[in-house]
């Protein structure tokens, strides 16, 4: 999970001792876009030649364990290893370069960060380097149910020190190599160079593109794959430091050509691939497959503390919109729990969503995208609860318009009902209900207020108050009001003062005339 | 009209002079008089063989020659006795002044009557009285017929009949003769089939028209001679003598009285001697002797000497618990048992309970060690029933259940707010909290589970322990009355021995039980009860909480969700009148008012602004059929699970009622209160529930006065149930709130909101009250809980004044 945060305790250690050793020379070569100039961001000797990237299989060693209550000895596992490799060579061929092991027994003594999702204790020691530049963990265990089975796997990139989601399939045991070849493709994270940039357009170099796939079903390049922005850092020597995951930024492919593949960017910033950073630092695409798997969201506010030092609290209880990216129908509703937290698991057919938090009735906080079982950080929002507030006010006030609307409206239907029956007594009754209905000023006059009062304490507190949302709701308001404040009722007056239902008759047709001139107009 | 009839009438002597037109265009002769004033009204053909109740009444009226017209009924009924009048022929010459007067004595109805034959010319007519021998009236035609159908057996159409007349006219003569044949008639026939309730009903109904009615004062002997030895037989001796002091009070000297009495004094004679000498059993055997014939010699003694060494306190309540005591519990049973039954940790957020001073609790000692840290003390000599003693193994174990989502007693906001609980040492338990907690050590003022049992749902009453001044001896349960049993901890000797709770459905048969002597504390004093009528020997309290009651609503529910849905309904209430006409009965009091939400009225967390929603039924119109229109549905069909009241059922009912008027079906579904908030608390689906709440002034438990399911375990999905985001996250932030008066104002902002979001539907508030006789003395007269102070109870030994 560290690994995954924004690394501004390195990055200011780093900016600190440029800045003392080299001045400002050495921060405008720092600031080096990747994107922009992929190459010239490239890390110092000892890298990959982007050039040959194509053409480079990935180092993967495979560690299978197999839980204690599943009868599985190494013999067949050896076989059923064996029989894994087969299909993998077929299906995958050459971009594929494996190193299976057998991991029952086996003990790594430093712990290994699989974050909480990982089943069982699992160790791993980094310092060792015992090989791969791509590490998978697959482990087979027992199912849901009894009668079941289930592989559940993740893979740890050296490359990037990135660790990828928890990825489960359920699996028979006579057909464990076939099981455990699909979990590998579930879980395998195919790493590109970012080439380039253009009106929207990312250029990907996909590792290994180049290898000929055995069979169709080549899992490196293809159309509508999905990629996670990983930005790898590096000291002065060139050696890599750390790495982040540019956040909420995907990059879809449209397209696969002979070097590479091109893929839309899909993010909640303007220009994630843009951003600068003043340590050297490459921006490198890792293929992500979408899933089942629940994503859990946590989302959190920072609150000042009585003593003034901020403190984060969970946004709890908000509804949290899961929509089409980027504006789409909202396909479920769901509510954050007491620590703010959502676990979502994306219904079937629907691999890349956004998700929008919601503060009181209606206003967005957050929209962020999301791919379907990715695993995301958690999410600082501004609750808002100044604009939310207001927004709640707003909407008492629009019920309040609106039944008052209403029993115009009914009051009106029974005057033009009784008025065409000259029902006088009745007609006058009417009208009198209607004049004790709220004065129609009244409403426009407080809206006004309010509208000054939620714009002044914005500028004062320098508060979201009188948010978009909240924009929005105050010209419904205002427009409610005025249509309110527009009804008149002079007609059945005039018709009860001269005790005829001519004036009335003729207000009607003539209202008939203007809407079938108004229809007739183009 | 027959040809008899209409024979006859061409004889009568005619009068009026223009009737001749008439006549001769009726081809009647003049001996027929016409009022031809009067505008001719042509009377439907009556069928003759058609059955009195359907057809139009009439009357019958028998001329001299034997013939019998039907003619409009007659007015006055009945008629004046016929006067005598000498009659001139109309050719006889007279002065004017004569022939008026005589045209008005002709108006005597004693004299003259004005008939409208049923066929004929619709024509009226006037008739002598001395030319008609017999009128019968269409009352009388009933009554005959109704004797006839008494005779056939078919005592429902002859009750229709006599329902007929008394409509008609309740004192028309051989009325009451009737009834009372069809009662005495109708009793025989259920007493022969063996229902003698019902035919003593029928019978008691003749004897209060008449108590003098030999036949049925018979009857009614038999009836009760016969119900009372089958109630003697089984065990109900307080109906036995009812039956019995009946007999006496009809006759004194009846066989079936003297032989019933002798059975009863028997009866208790012989429990009194099977009485045990030493155990508290022998005030119970005392007590059911007693039930059974309380003059029986030596028996109020005995039992006086019983009740000072084994003083008992019996309650009236509404539910009892139905299995064994559990702190968690969230009925009102639940509580009361669980205060008898179970010790807090802190009796009070008091520096004196910090102290571990009260001698109810278990803790003896509370201190917050930082902002996050608790430690808590426990008492040396705090002990379970079985006799070991209170450890921290228990007090982890049952702080760890409430965070706990699979056990029974999960708390949301608890589980929210704890992030370990551990044990010191043996006494010690220090309690770390996930940030700093406005007011964490109200948590301490639930009761402690032991170690084995905290995290079970059920407890087998063979392994129930508890920790309080009184240990559960059991629930009693038959067909019609239901007892809880609790007898106070060997060594103790502060309080009643035993205190007994007896369950009363109806409010009103709890107070008449108070009255009676038969209960000395009622938990619920009816709403319908007028206070001025209070007896002196009853005292009667208020609770500083009082009853708020409301419609919670299901959020889950699609339609309930849906804001414009759930404003119609708040609309389409007359909740005035259901309050004054089916809730209280009467116009309500000062302190008895309608709810504009789940807060009570005068509290601090109450906003003063915020109105009740008016009744609308134009705008729930509207607001219905738009809720229609965005959900794309016809029909609404919902359950509205109700608490077994009868005040509340009616309610309920007419709920149902007015509703359908807006298109939407109500389903009532009746449950036992206690329940019924279980189930909502513990998150299971519902639709729309009643709920009666005591708003404590806690702010963790402000969600569950809005939403019962707020607190229940993640997986049931009960946060989803509060029907509105905005106040679900302003209850889930209040619950993180650290200053007492930022609670307040949000508080008072969920209430502004409850009022526009509707997230229930406020019905009224009315107070809580309770009321013991004083004889029982220590209740304390202002709490929140019934048992809250028992040890401070005694109950005085007058058990002549008790009459079972």
């Amino acid at each position: 999970m560290i690994r995954l945060r924004f690394p501004t305790d390195l990055l200011r250690r780093f900016a600190l001792a440029f800045l003392f050793l080299a001045g400002a020379q050495s921060t405008s070569m720092a600031q080096e876009s990747p994107a922009s100039s992929a190459e010239a961001s490239t890390p110092a000797s000892g890298q990959q030649e982007s050039v040959t990237a194509e053409n480079q299989p990935y180092d993967i060693v495979l560690h299978l364990s197999v839980d204690d209550r599943i009868a599985l000895d190494a013999e067949k596992g050896a076989r059923i290893l064996s029989d894994f490799e087969a299909i993998a060579d077929r299906i995958v061929g050459r971009a594929w370069k494996l190193d299976v092991r057998w991991a029952e027994g086996e003990v790594w003594d430093t712990p290994f960060d699989l974050w909480t999702q990982w089943p069982e204790p699992v160790t791993y020691d980094r310092r060792k380097q015992q090989g791969g530049e791509k590490v998978w963990l697959v482990r087979l265990r027992p199912g849901t149910d009894k009668a079941s089975l289930e592989l559940v796997g993740r893979e740890f990139d050296r490359s990037s020190g990135i660790l990828g989601p928890v990825r489960t399939r359920p699996v028979i045991m006579t057909d464990l190599a076939r099981g455990l070849f699909e979990i590998c493709r579930d879980i395998f994270r195919a790493i590109a160079d970012v080439a380039g940039y253009e009106g929207g357009e990312v250029r990907l170099r996909i590792r290994g593109a180049s290898l000929a796939a055995v069979s169709e079903g080549s899992i490196l390049a293809q159309p509508g794959q999905y990629y996670q922005l990983v930005r790898l850092f590096y000291d002065r020597t060139g050696k890599f430091v750390s790495s982040t995951v540019e956040p909420w930024t995907y990059v879809k492919t449209t397209k696969v050509s002979g070097d590479g593949a091109f893929g839309s960017l899909l993010s909640s910033f303007r220009d994630p691939i843009g951003r600068r950073y003043r340590q050297t630092n490459k921006l490198v695409a890792m293929a992500l497959t979408p899933s089942t798997v629940p994503t859990t969201f946590r989302f959190s506010q920072l609150l000042a503390s009585t003593g003034g030092t901020p403190i984060r609290h969970p946004v709890a209880g908000h509804k949290v919109e899961i929509h089409e990216w980027p504006t789409g129908p909202v396909r479920a509703t769901a509510l954050t729990d007491r620590e703010g937290t959502l676990r979502f698991e994306a219904p079937e057919g629907l691999d890349f969503y956004g998700v929008r938090l919601v503060g009181g009735s209606l206003e967005p906080l957050l929209d962020v995208p999301v791919l379907a079982g990715d695993q995301v950080p958690a999410i600082l929002a501004d609750a808002k609860p100044a604009a939310v507030e207001f927004q709640q006010r707003l909407i008492a006030y629009r019920d309040e318009i609106l039944d008052a609307l209403a029993r115009r409206f009914v009051i009106e239907a029974r005057l033009g009902d009784r008025t065409k029956a000259s029902d006088w007594n009745r007609v006058a009754e009417l009208v009198r209900e209607w004049r004790n209905t709220p004065v129609p000023t009244g409403f426009t006059s407080t809206l006004a207020q309010w509208k000054m009062v939620a714009q002044r304490r914005q500028l004062q507190e320098k508060k979201a108050i009188y948010t978009q949302a909240n924009q929005a709701l105050m010209a419904e308001l205002e427009a409610l009001a005025s249509r309110y404040e527009g009804q008149e009722i002079e007609v059945y007056e005039e018709s009860l003062e001269k005790r005829s239902n001519l004036p009335y008759l003729q207000d009607l047709e003539d209202q008939a005339k203007e809407k079938a001139k108004t229809k007739a107009a183009p | 009209m027959t040809c008899v009839g209409l024979a006859s009438i061409r004889r009568i002597y005619w009068s009026l002079v223009s009737a001749t037109v008439c006549s001769l265009a009726l081809s009647l002769p003049s001996g027929f008089g016409q009022a031809g004033a009067k505008p001719a009204t042509p009377a439907a053909a009556p069928k003759l063989d058609e059955p009195l109740l359907t057809r139009a009444p009439f009357d019958r009226l028998v001329l001299k020659d034997a013939a019998v017209v039907p003619v409009e009924p007659l007015a006055p009924r009945p008629l004046p006795t016929p006067k005598k009048y000498a009659r001139r022929p109309p050719s006889r010459k007279k002065s004017a002044e004569l022939e008026a007067r005589e045209k008005e004595i002709e108006k005597d109805p004693a004299i003259r009557l004005f008939v409208m034959p049923l066929e004929g010319d619709g024509l009226e007519y006037a008739v002598y009285r001395e030319d008609i021998t017999d009128i019968v009236y269409f009352e009388d035609m009933l009554l005959q017929e109704a004797d006839r159908l008494i005779t056939a057996g078919d005592y429902a159409k002859a009750f229709e009949h006599i329902l007929f007349v008394q409509n008609r006219d309740p004192k028309w003569r051989g009325l009451a003769d009737t009834h009372r044949r069809l009662l005495i008639a109708e009793a025989r026939q259920r007493f022969d089939q063996g229902d003698l309730m019902a035919g003593l009903q029928f019978v008691n109904e003749a004897l209060a028209r008449n108590p003098k009615d030999d036949q049925a004062r018979a009857l009614a002997i038999e009836g009760l001679g016969k119900l009372g030895e089958i109630d003697l037989a089984a065990g109900r001796y307080e109906r036995a003598r009812e039956s019995q002091s009946r007999m006496r009070s009809i006759d004194a000297n009846a066989p079936a009285a003297k032989s019933l009495a002798e059975k009863l004094l028997e009866v208790a004679r012989t429990i009194m001697s099977q009485a045990p000498q030493d155990r508290p059993e022998r005030l119970d055997r005392l007590n059911e002797a007693y039930r059974a014939w309380p003059e029986t010699e030596g028996l109020s003694a005995a039992r006086s000497e019983a009740m000072v060494r084994w003083p008992t306190v019996n309650v009236a309540v509404q539910e009892a618990i139905s299995d064994t005591p559990r702190p968690w519990g969230a009925s009102p049973a639940q509580a009361r048992a669980a205060d008898l039954t179970f010790r807090p940790l802190l009796e009070e957020l008091r520096e004196s309970s910090y102290k571990g001073e009260p001698p109810g609790q278990i803790a003896a000692r509370y201190e917050l060690v930082d902002l996050t840290t608790g430690e808590l003390t426990l008492k040396p000599d705090a002990r379970w029933s079985d006799g070991r003693n209170v450890n921290s193994r228990d007090v982890v174990a049952t702080l760890t259940s409430w965070a706990q989502p699979a056990s029974p007693a999960y708390h949301g906001t608890w589980a929210g707010i704890v992030e370990s609980v551990a044990a010191v040492d043996d006494r010690k338990i220090r309690v770390k909290f996930t940030r700093p907690v406005l007011q964490p050590d109200f948590w301490f003022l639930r009761a402690v589970m032991p170690a084995e049992t905290a995290f079970s749902a059920i407890v087998p009453p063979e392994t129930w322990i508890g920790s309080g001044d009184f240990r559960w001896l059991g629930n009693r349960v038959e067909s019609q009355a239901a007892e809880s049993t609790f007898e106070r901890q060997p060594g103790l000797d502060a309080g009643p021995f035993r205190v007994r709770e007896l369950v009363f459905e109806d409010d009103r048969d709890a107070w008449q039980a108070l009255l009676d002597s038969r209960v000395d504390l009622i938990e619920h004093v009816p709403s319908d009860l007028l206070l001025d009528r209070v007896p002196p020997t009853v005292a009667v309290a208020t609770s500083p909480s009082p009853d708020v009651h409301l419609i919670a609503i299901d959020g889950r529910v699609p339609i309930l969700a849906n804001r414009s849905f759930r404003r119609g309904l708040a609309y389409a209430l007359n909740r005035q009148e259901l309050f004054e006409e089916q809730f209280l009965g009467r116009a309500p009091r000062p302190d008895e008012f309608l709810a504009d939400g789940a807060f009570a009225k005068g509290t601090a967390w109450d906003d003063t602004e915020v109105r009740p929603v008016p009744f609308d039924p134009a705008m729930a119109r509207l607001l219905f059929a738009s809720a229609k229109r965005e959900l794309k549905i016809t029909k609404i069909s919902l359950t509205l699970d109700y608490p077994a009241r009868p005040d509340i059922a009616r309610v309920a009912a007419k709920i149902a009622d007015s509703l359908s008027g807006f298109g939407i079906e109500i389903k009532l579904k009746r449950w036992q209160a206690g329940e019924l908030e279980e189930s909502l608390r513990s998150g299971k689906p519902f639709e729309l529930a009643w709920r009666t709440v005591s708003p404590s002034m806690d702010h963790f438990l402000i969600g569950g006065l809005i939403a019962p399911a707020i607190y229940a375990p993640p997986q049931s999905g009960g946060l989803a149930a509060l029907a509105s985001p905005v106040i679900l996250s302003q209850v889930l932030s209040l619950e993180r709130a650290f200053i007492e008066t930022e609670v307040r104002a949000q508080a008072r902002f969920i209430d502004r909101l409850v009022r526009q979001e509707l997230p229930l539907i406020p019905l009224w508030q009315v107070p809580h009250r309770y009321a013991w006789r004083k004889d029982l003395t220590g209740v304390r007269p202002n709490s929140d809980r019934l048992y809250h102070n028992v040890r401070e109870w005694s109950v005085r030994p007058a058990a002549e004044a008790k009459s079972p």
